[in-house]
């Protein structure tokens, strides 16, 4: 149980900057997914964390103490690496049981702690076997339970689920979640599948080249990304590119190619008549209207993808851009096929097109 | 089976070159002495304290060589399998330079360092650390030397390799879950790197063992191993049928190790497996 503070903690590798300006801080108990793209400094950040690599500047401070001169074996910090890093010539259970006995506890106590812990991951009965007599997600799970047994005050994941089978990723995150909230351990999950963040963690930080892009909870994240590259990130596939008009009763007007798309903004929007902007939605909130209106433009369907829960289309001629819809109910349409679709204005994200301004 | 078949062929004309130049003639050796003298010279060696102490010699000089070199050749080996790749291609390449050097001629630069008024006691007694030159040429400590530097690359590059098929994250999970670099040194560097200690053990074990060029040169004429007294034996003595049972003697002594070695080790090497995890 401890506070983590990361204060402009920065890292750099020669002229590569990792780690840039990170400032974050984490509630005792409070589990947080780090997400971004490979190479955006998510593993650098847990590094510096546990003490692996020293940091070029910034203060890390562990209930409110900085942790900088303490070397890694006393730092506490549990750490899940995503190769898992077994110790090949020991079994699960030494493997499990390692940190148990450097920390001298009686060999009863070492035992029930490990196979309360093998029990939790699912692993009854593999005690004996050699990490290279298991299989990927059971080595997983092991690495797991190693990093958890000795209840460090700070845990570290790094990609716990990325290796195992659909099924049995949604139960191991029911059970991190179960058992980090039940020891109540400061947690920081690493991972570049938005959905597992979202369902994991109480706040997700999105990261991109070293820099902190949102932090904020799961459904802010998810419903509101700061910026196009957040919404990228976290699964939004529509983006148009348009004009502003002057916003009007909370509504924003934006002209994309010949259409007009009004956003609900109330006032919220820092964008002035004219500017560029991008317009993002997510592929859910797109509906099909019977019957013209306003937000409702008509396209054709190029390709139509069956999802089981949704059906995926592809429709263009609305805009410049491609528009993803998916929708819930089972309707077939055919390639060509012309639809009227309805993009709901509170479901719509308004951002200044920064990417313009970049370029030049 | 057919590719089994292909390879066997591949294997056969080394084979038979081992077979004809070196197997035929070990065997032909010991018909021979057996039928000339029976085991005499066998048991003549046995009974003999001369020849037990140069067995002894030969044992003890290769023993201190093979540990002096791990002690050395450890940390180094370490450090290169830890280091980026660039440099570490730089550094095989100094190690492997020796080797352009044949052993005659190292061991003629260790007599310059090492002699009355070798370079070495010059320095020292510039110093005024001496006052006396040491005497270390054509003694056992400058065998043990020039052994060592003869044989330590063969270490070292035995090391490495297995070193570095260790996952730095292993050592990370170990300072993770509270072990100190002392302790993930001795419960996980250490074990995992047992291979290579053992590959690079026999080898240099073995080399030392039958080594001829380096006693010859730095160990004087009263210094005796193994193979100077085989060839002592020939061409001193002419007494082949000592030298032929001398020769067998060392390679008993050295099956007989390597076979203590693989016994020993043999259930641990095959817990470890393939090394690494999947």
């Amino acid at each position: 149980m401890a506070t983590l503070e990361l204060q402009h903690l920065t890292k750099k590798f020669g002229d590569f900057t990792a780690v840039d300006d990170m400032n974050l801080s984490v509630a005792e108990g409070e589990m947080i997914a780090l997400l971004g793209g490979s190479g955006c400094g998510k593993t650098t950040t847990l590094r510096m964390i546990a003490g692996f690599t020293e940091p070029f500047s910034g203060t890390i401070l562990v209930d409110g103490k900085d942790v900088r001169s303490i070397p890694p074996y006393r730092r506490n910090v549990g750490i899940f690496f995503q190769n898992y890093a077994l110790f090949p010539h020991m079994t699960v259970f030494e493997n499990v049981a390692f940190g148990l006995k450097l920390q001298k506890l009686p060999k009863a106590e070492i035992r029930e702690r490990v196979e309360n812990m093998l029990s939790l991951v699912k692993l009854v009965g593999l005690d004996r076997r050699y990490p290279r007599e298991l299989s990927g997600g059971q080595q997983q799970r092991v690495a797991l339970a190693r990093a958890m047994v000795t209840r460090p005050t700070i845990l570290l994941l790094d990609e716990p689920l990325s290796n195992l089978d659909a099924k049995l990723r949604v139960e191991m995150q029911v059970e991190i979640k179960r058992i980090q909230k039940e020891l109540g351990i400061t947690t920081i999950i690493v991972t570049h599948d938005h959905e597992e963040a979202v369902s994991l963690a109480d706040r997700v930080i999105v990261m991109n080249a070293g820099r902190v892009q949102q932090i904020g909870t799961p459904q802010e994240i998810f419903d509101r990304p700061v910026s196009p590259f957040v919404a990228d990130f976290m699964g939004f596939s529509t983006f148009l590119h348009g004009v502003a008009g002057p916003e009007e009763n909370g509504l924003l007007p934006v002209k994309c190619g010949s259409h007009t798309l009004h956003v609900r903004t109330d006032g919220g929007a820092d964008i002035a008549p004219g500017d560029a902007c991008v317009l993002t939605i997510r592929s859910e909130n797109i509906a099909l209207a019977k019957e013209p209106g306003d937000n409702v433009v008509s396209g054709q369907v190029r390709t139509s993808t069956y999802k089981g829960h949704t059906t995926r289309l592809e429709v263009t001629g609305c805009f410049d851009e491609t528009v993803y819809p998916a929708l819930s109910e089972y309707t077939e349409h055919k390639e060509g096929e012309t639809v009227q679709l309805y993009f709901p204005p509170e479901r719509i994200c308004v951002y200044k097109d920064e990417k313009k301004m970049e370029d030049q | 089976m057919e590719r089994k078949k292909q390879a066997l062929l591949l294997a056969l004309p080394a084979s038979l070159a081992l077979l004809l130049f070196f197997i035929f003639p070990m065997i032909y050796i010991l018909i021979r002495t057996l039928a000339e003298n029976g085991t005499a010279d066998f048991t003549a060696f046995f009974t003999d304290p001369f020849y037990l102490d140069i067995l002894w010699t030969t044992l003890r000089v290769s023993l201190i060589s093979t540990a002096v070199s791990l002690l050395l050749g450890y940390p180094t080996a370490y450090y290169m399998a830890r280091t980026p790749s660039r440099l570490k291609q730089a550094m095989v390449i100094v190690i492997l330079f020796p080797f352009l050097v044949s052993a005659v001629v190292r061991s003629y630069g260790w007599m310059v360092i090492l002699g009355t008024n070798g370079l070495l006691n010059q320095f020292l007694m510039g110093l005024g650390l001496i006052s006396e030159p040491l005497k270390i040429l054509n003694t056992e400590t400058a065998v043990i030397i020039g052994m060592i530097h003869l044989l330590i690359p063969y270490m070292i590059l035995s090391l490495v390799g297995v070193l570095q098929s260790i996952d730095p994250n292993v050592e990370y999970a170990a300072y993770s879950l509270g072990a100190s670099p002392m302790t993930t040194f001795t419960r996980v560097i250490f074990p995992l790197s047992t291979p290579g200690i053992i590959s690079g053990c026999v080898l240099v074990f073995t080399m030392s063992m039958t080594s001829y060029v380096t006693p010859k040169l730095l160990g004087g004429s009263k210094f005796r191993m193994m193979a100077t007294m085989v060839v002592q034996e020939i061409n001193v003595s002419f007494d082949w049928g000592a030298a032929a049972a001398i020769s067998y003697i060392l390679l008993a002594v050295i099956l007989a190790v390597q076979v203590v070695v693989v016994l020993t080790t043999g259930k641990y090497m095959k817990r470890m497996g393939g090394g690494k995890n999947a």
